[in-house]
């Protein structure tokens, strides 16, 4: 089947089976590979992506869901060059070990920023409870959320 | 990466779309709405479907409407919609903290009260305070609408009394009495994403002199689905409210789940933490019943 989507600002049409998550098309079809796969049944937060600007798990997410809607993934926070204020702030405040956790933990921060731009140290933490990091911790990002949210004001 | 079974992928418009495709695949079509079960299931290869059908898709499904002295909630709204809807926050603010204490926010996002009902898990989150409420579901099929109780939806763990072709419209309940209160409370292993141990859905309503007139108490993931605790409501009617009395609310629903499920390891855990769940929650219930009056 036809899906058409708009991905990071683009429009992009794939022809694929219908029994396939977001997830397997943006990392197999569509080569974006930011985009973690992690457990595969919701629980770890890494697959994150926005999808009409909220945050969702792509791992499950049918790709016909997504026909029609907006999804944005860690590819789209960069504008060429220049890191988005989230992706600088998670580097200056040493918000990553590994980084396997980076991309899901920058896009549920980026949905929260879009929806609450001055979030408590709560609400940050709220909005990251469906992201497990394993190595780093999560004081240092939620650090680095704050700082971002300062900045981006 | 885990692969999906095969299946046909349909996407109805609109209700009767969706009853006619449910009639004509009888016993071999999947609802899909947000998701978080259904794909997890078809990942595991528990279902599947020749038909998956995604219902995400029918506006009149995902509508969140006050209708006077009930309110209706459309089987797609997502638990971040039921959570956020100052609607539901005035009228049945158990039913959104319920809603907020799903999963995580992806979770939230994607999942939807209907799945909730039809996935009958016995620890399914939004259905305790629902039975509190009284809520009957919207139960459609080609052959028209029923409603019933969604406490006689449940058959079991996992299981509901639906035929093949019927499916979860929305849920239907009335409004609370103005002098009640409301409370929800739930116990997991970690705070975020925690499959319940136990919860609680508490509603209370005093009466001019400050007696108990109205209690009903529902407790979740202790039964094989939830249901109304009546020996420990009827112990709080007519009574002022106080933490002994409570406790002893708390005593009968303990009573109870071990009458249901027998003596289990969890047991000697279990018991303990349901009375001090349900006297906290009647507490709560009580100071935010007052406070709506002050």
């Amino acid at each position: 089947m036809k899906v058409r989507f708009y991905l990071n600002g683009l429009e992009r049409v794939v022809e694929t089976d219908p029994n396939r998550t977001l997830l397997e098309v943006l990392r197999t079809d569509l080569g974006l590979t930011g985009t973690k796969y992690g457990c595969g049944i919701g629980q770890c937060g890494t697959c994150t992506v926005t999808i009409d600007d909220q945050a969702k798990c792509a791992c499950l997410t049918l790709i016909g869901q997504v026909n029609g809607r907006k999804v944005e993934t860690v590819e789209g926070l960069a504008e060429g060059e220049n890191l988005h204020p989230l992706q600088d702030s998670f580097v200056e405040n040493h918000a990553l070990q590994c980084g396997y956790c980076t991309p899901g933990m920058l896009m549920s921060a980026k949905a929260l920023l879009d929806k609450n731009p001055s979030p408590s140290e709560e609400e940050i933490r709220v909005a990251i409870s469906g992201n497990l990091c394993r190595c780093t911790g999560y004081i240092q990002i939620v650090k680095a959320i704050q700082k971002a949210s300062e900045k981006m004001r | 990466m885990k692969y999906l079974p095969e299946f046909e992928y349909l996407v109805p418009e609109s209700v009767s779309e969706l009853c006619l495709l449910l009639s004509r695949h009888r016993g071999k079509a999947c609802i899909l709405a947000g998701g978080t079960d259904l794909l997890i299931r078809l990942k595991r290869q528990e279902v599947s479907p020749e038909y998956v059908l995604d219902i995400g898709r029918i506006g009149e499904l995902s509508v969140l409407r006050d209708e006077g002295d009930h309110l209706f909630i459309g089987a797609t709204a997502t638990h971040t919609r039921v959570a956020e809807s100052p609607l539901i926050k005035r009228e049945a603010p158990l039913l959104s903290e319920a809603a907020l204490s799903v999963g995580s926010v992806q979770i939230r996002n994607s999942g939807t009260i209907g799945g909730n009902i039809a996935n009958a898990s016995p620890a399914g989150d939004t259905l305790p305070p629902l039975i509190a409420l009284e809520a009957e579901a919207s139960v459609v099929s080609q052959g028209g609408e029923r409603s019933l109780p969604l406490s006689s939806l449940f058959s079991g763990p996992y299981q509901t009394i639906l035929a093949p072709d019927e499916f979860v419209a929305g849920i239907r309940f009335p409004k609370l009495a103005a002098k009640s209160g409301t409370c929800f409370l739930k116990l997991g292993r970690r705070r975020a994403l925690a499959v319940s141990r136990i919860t609680v859905a508490a509603i209370v309503v005093l009466d001019r002199k400050g007696l108990i007139q109205k209690a009903r108490i529902c407790p979740g993931a202790v039964l094989p689905s939830p249901c109304r605790m009546g020996h420990a409501e009827e112990t709080l009617i007519g009574h002022s409210p106080d933490a002994g009395l409570f406790q002893k609310a708390g005593q009968w629903v303990a009573r109870e789940m071990v009458r249901v499920t027998g003596r289990r390891a969890s047991t000697p855990y279990k018991e303990p933490v349901v009375i001090n769940l349900v006297q906290r929650a009647l507490t709560v219930a009580i100071e935010r019943c007052l406070k709506r009056e002050g």
